[in-house]
Order: structure tokens, then sequence, then C-alpha cells
């Protein structure tokens, strides 16, 4: 037996009891809105954040239809619970130079729900919420950044994201393809 | 004469001949005087004899006349008796005498004598009968002038003419003796003469051939004293060099004989140190075996270590699958708990109990694939530990087969190394037993090279006396060549 079983045992031990506490406490309370779920994504090597209460979905290795399209970010298309979304290469919204799509897909809440192609996933994070975006941030699409997971990780304004391709794709867009 | 003959045939043939000529000169002389002596003989025996007799004829005359007288004077028949006695040794002589003439001799003179005897006697007896016959004295004294006296006197006449006779031939006897011993004489002088003539050649011939051969041979030898003298100066060099080199040699010897000792010491302890050496060398072989059987053993074990960790390598590759399966459904989770925290927080209120359960599926599956992680990892460990493991086994076995055959040549080489050390114990009580016979012989050698070293100062010795001999010959040969040849020893 070697001198890491004591430690295996002893996370065990912590995961069982954290577990029963998870129960056991009452669920915690965020009544000043203080704190804000955040998912944790990279693209093209830079680490970002998603607010939770944006999304609609994740997926890993969904299959994309390519469809090529008056937006160059438009990857192609994927169905998510029934609906057909259109998927954007989020490095490439984030201007980043275009490459291969990633394996995961953040589906976006809202009327027309869109889905972006992200390279990796490092899971959901609790932290304050981010503050306003300062004035003059010259960077589009992101918000200020926040530390997660010991790290800065800036915040991808989703909001902003929809509404610029929405306003690329017009009135015809992809919302009408379905 | 011959110029291959010796000097002594040489000498023997000029002394026989000269020899020769004396025996001839010798036997000339011996035979004149055997002349001269046969001579002078006849003429001392001989004529001296007949003269001699002829007195003594003329004294039995005398006798006889006496005896005649006496009877006439006296008429007594002794001396009748006295006349017959004195002619009958005159009768006696005068035979003698006769018979003593030779072949050629003139007989003259003694018929003479016995005719006058004859006819004295024959008046002898007349007168003698006469004064028997008582005739007067006067006529017997006349008739004794007249018959007697005259034939006396006739008779005398008669000797004397044979005295006179004799004479001459005592003379002429004498003169043939004289002339006979000078031919005699004469001729020795003449064959003396020649012999000295002779001599003097031989002599003359025998010294220049002599001379002339005793020079050569006499240059040859003093010139062979020469090369005697040089190769004896040589020998007298060498066997001095011959001297010292043989005692460095006798040193030599002497060092080698106190190494040879010393070799046959070492070899002893050669041979004794190999024997305990082949000794070592069989326990060393027994100790290999058992190394080499221990060996084999950590082998067997060691393929079984080996079989065992390739199973747990394989059982470690199961586990690392079903770890990813773990992972894959980790993740699921995860991914299935965001969607649901996603479908809670969309739900806004109803959704918080909900949130609650779907953070905890998270955090679990978080846990689960962060545990899942730790195995993976675990597990990678565990495969590279059994890798290592492996690969450190296999090369152990590697190891331990090269340790085998290692063992095995090792124990090979014990073999080897034992049966060379015992050959080596073989040749160094050979060695041993060789030096201890090179030692004798080597001391035998010291021993003959002392005999050789003493032969040869010997050798030295004689050397420096052949060298004074060859300087005394060759000195002796130019003397003698300045005796035979003094214009070539000059």
């Amino acid at each position: 037996m070697s001198a890491g079983t004591p430690r295996l045992f002893a996370t065990a031990a912590e995961m069982r009891r954290a577990f029963d506490q998870g129960f056991a406490a009452a669920p915690p309370g965020d009544a000043a809105g203080a704190t804000e779920d955040l998912l944790a994504i990279q693209v093209a090597g830079e680490a970002f954040v998603l607010r939770l209460r944006e999304l609609a979905g994740l997926y890993r290795d969904r299959p994309v239809i390519r469809l090529p399209g008056p937006v160059p970010e438009l990857i192609g298309i994927a169905g998510v619970r029934g609906i057909m979304v259109p998927v954007y290469g989020l490095g490439a919204l984030l201007g980043h130079p275009r490459g291969e799509p990633g394996r995961w897909l953040v589906v976006v809440r809202g009327p027309d729900p869109l889905g972006l192609a992200v390279d990796a996933c490092d899971g959901l994070l609790r932290a304050p919420r981010p503050s306003v975006p300062q004035e003059g941030n010259p960077t589009p699409h992101l918000g200020p950044a926040v530390l997660a997971g010991g790290r800065l990780r800036r915040l991808v304004d989703l909001a902003s994201v929809a509404e610029a391709i929405k306003t690329r794709t017009g009135p015809a867009g992809p919302a009408k393809e379905r | 004469m011959a110029p291959s003959w010796t000097f002594g045939r040489k000498l023997g043939a000029g002394l026989a001949l000269t020899a020769a000529l004396t025996i001839v000169i010798g036997a000339v002389a011996v035979q004149s005087l055997r002349t001269v002596v046969v001579a002078k003989d006849r003429v001392i025996t001989v004529n001296a004899r007949r003269l001699l007799d002829a007195e003594r004829l003329r004294t039995a005359r005398e006798q006889k006349g006496s005896a005649v007288r006496g009877f006439l004077v006296t008429r007594q028949e002794r001396f009748v008796a006295e006349v017959q006695q004195a002619r009958d040794e005159f009768k006696a002589i005068l035979e003698r005498l006769v018979a003593e003439l030779g072949p050629g001799e003139d007989r003259r003179p003694l018929d003479g004598v016995e005719r006058a005897e004859a006819a004295h006697q024959e008046a002898a007896e007349r007168l003698i009968a006469m004064r028997r016959t008582d005739a007067p004295l006067d006529a017997v004294s006349r008739a004794f002038d007249e018959l007697l006296d005259p034939r006396r006197t006739q008779l005398d006449a008669a000797i004397a003419d044979y005295v006179a006779h004799e004479e001459r031939q005592r003379d002429e006897a004498r003169a043939a003796a004289s002339d006979a011993a000078a031919a005699a004489a004469l001729t020795v002088q003449l064959i003396a003469g020649a012999v000295v003539l002779f001599a003097i050649a031989i002599a003359v011939v025998l010294t220049r051939t002599l001379g002339r051969q005793i020079g050569g041979a006499v240059s040859r030898v003093q010139s062979s004293s020469a090369e005697l003298q040089a190769a004896a100066t040589q020998q007298a060099t060498g066997s001095k060099e011959q001297a010292t080199a043989m005692s460095e040699i006798t040193t030599t010897i002497s060092e080698l004989l106190a190494t040879s000792r010393q070799i046959a010491e070492s070899a002893r302890r050669v041979a004794q140190i190999a024997d305990q050496t082949a000794q070592a060398a069989r326990s060393g072989e027994g100790t290999v075996e058992k190394a080499h059987e221990s060996v084999a053993t950590i082998r067997r074990q060691v393929d079984l270590v080996v079989g065992h960790m390739l199973e747990l390598g394989g059982k470690s590759q199961q586990i690392g699958s079903v770890v990813d399966i773990v992972s894959e459904l980790a993740e699921q989770t995860n991914i299935l708990a965001i969607n649901a925290t996603i479908e809670a927080a969309g739900a806004g209120e109803a959704g918080k109990r909900f949130a609650v359960v779907a953070d905890e599926i998270r955090k679990l599956a978080d846990r689960v694939a962060g545990s899942a992680k730790e195995i993976r990892g675990l597990v990678e460990d565990v495969r590279a530990s059994v890798n290592t493991t492996v690969m450190a086994t296999e090369s152990g076995s590697k190891a331990v087969d090269a340790g085998s055959r290692h063992f095995a040549e090792v124990a090979s080489a014990f073999k080897q190394i034992a049966g060379l050390v015992s050959t080596t114990t073989d040749a160094a009580r050979e060695i041993e037993l060789s030096t201890q016979q090179q030692t004798t012989a080597v001391e035998q050698v010291n021993l003959a090279v002392t005999s050789v070293a003493q032969a040869t100062r010997e050798t030295e010795v004689s050397s420096d006396q052949t060298l004074q001999t060859a300087r005394q010959l060759s000195g002796l040969s130019r003397e003698l060549l300045r005796l035979v040849k003094p214009e070539a020893a000059a």
C-alpha cells in the first residue's frame, strides 16, 4: 500500500461528507445577487466566461452540417432538441483567425437561439457578478474580466454577439431559415 | 747419386764406398804383405835352414873326419861307430835337403856333395881298413894325405859350392821378396791415392748435395720456424685472451649457477603456489557451479516476475480503459449537470432546488472526473512503472542470461584455469626438475670450465714455452743456415 492511499481515503470521506452536506444544508441564498454562475470556456487559446443564464444548452461533439452563408463566421447548422440552430465560430466572431471549429457547442438562449462553437469547456464557475463594462472598451463583444478558477477570464457579451449577428444577417437571417 | 736418397743413404753410400775401397786397400796390402811374408819366410825358413843344414853337413863332415882321425890314431872301434854315426847324420841331412828341393830347382850342387861324400866315405873306409890291417902308420898317414885329404877338400868344396848356391838362392829370394814388397807398397799407394781422390770426390759431391739440400731444408725450417714463432706468438696471445675469457666465463657461470639455484627455488615456490591455486580453482569451480544454479533459479523467478508484470500491465491497460469509460461518463454527467443547471437557471425560482441537485451532480461529476483523472494518472504511473519494471526485468533477465552465460563462461574459465593451473603445476615441477638438472649441469660445466681454465693457463704457459722454443729453433735454423750457406745467412 502506497503513501497516497490514506489521502485517497480522506478524499473519499470528504467527498461523502460534502455530498451529504449539500443535501443537508439549505440552498445557498443569493439575495443580494452578488454572485453569478458562469460557464468557463476556451477559444483560440484564450479563457473566457459566459453567463449561464444566457445559455440554453451545452453539447459536445454535436454534428454540424456545414453551410455557406453571407456571414463568414457561420459554420453550419446543428440539430438541438428538435430545432435547427445556426452555429458560428465564437473565435472568429471575437476577431480571431478562422480555423477548425471547436468540438463544443454552446446554445445561446433567446427568441432566435444560435449556436457558438468553442474549443473547450472548463466547467461551471461561481464568481462575483461582473461589473458594467467600461466605456471605450476597444474589444467588441467582451465584458469585464472575472477572476474565476484562479485566473482572469473575459466575459463574453452574448447579447452583443447575437445582436451583431442579427444585424449582419438582417431580417432574412438564419432564424427565418428554420 | 740419386737425388731422392736421404742424407743417411748418401752418407752411408759414401762411407760404404770408402770402406769398400779401404777394404780393397787392406786386402791388397794384406795380400802384398802375405806375399812379402811368404817370400821372406822362404828366405828365412828355407834358405836359412838350408844354409844351416849346409853348416850341419860341414859339422858332420868334421865329426866324421875327426872320428876317422881318431880311429886312425887309436884304432878304437868307437871312432868307427862315430864315423858311421856322422855319416848317417850327413846322409839324413842331405836326404832332407834333397827332399826339400822344388820341382824346378837345380839339384846338381847336392849331387856334387853326395858324390864328394861318397868319395870321401870310400877313402875313409879304405883308410880304416888299412889301419885295421896293421898297415904302417906312415903309410896310413900318406894315404890319408893322398887319398882322404883331397876328398875331404873336394867334399868341403862341394859343400862350399852348395852353400854358395844356397846363398845365391837366398839373395835372389830376398831380392824377389823386396821387389814384391815394393810392388805391393806401390799398389797400396796407388789404390790409397785412388781412394783418397774418390773420397775427395764423394766428399765434394756430398758436400754440395747435402749443402744444397740441407740449405734448402734449413731455409724451409727457418721459414717454418718464423711461421711457428708467429703462430706461437698468436697462440700465446690467444691463450692469454682465452685465459681471460675463461676467467670471465667462470665468473659468469658462477653467477649463472646462483641464478639457477634461485630459479629452482622460485620454480618450487611457483609449483607450491600453483598447487594451492589449483585447489582454490577447484573450490571456485564448485562455488561458481552453485552460483550458476542460483542464477538459473533467479532467471526462472525473473521470468515469472516478467510474466506477472506483463499481466499487471495488461490489467492496468484494462483499468485504463475502464477509467476512460468512467471519465467519459463523468464528463457526460458533467455536461448533463451543466445543462441541468442551465435549465434550472432558466426555470427561475422554481429551478433553484433543482439547481442544487444539478450542482451536486456536477460537483460529483467533477470529482468523478478528477478521481478518474487521478486514477488515470495512477494507472499511467502503474503502467509506466510496469513498463519500466518489465524493461528493467527484461534487462535483468537479459543480464541474468548474460550472467548465466558469464557464469557458464566463468565455470568453463574456472575449469580451464584449473586445467591450466594443473598444467602450470606440472610445468612448474618440470621447470623445477629441469632447473635442478640445469643446476647440476651448470655445476658440471663449472667444473669443466674450471678444468678448461686450468688447461688454458697451462696452454698459456705451454704457448710461452712454444714461443721460446720457436725463437730458439729460429735462431738455430739461422745458425745452421749460416753454417751451411754463409752467403744465404749473411
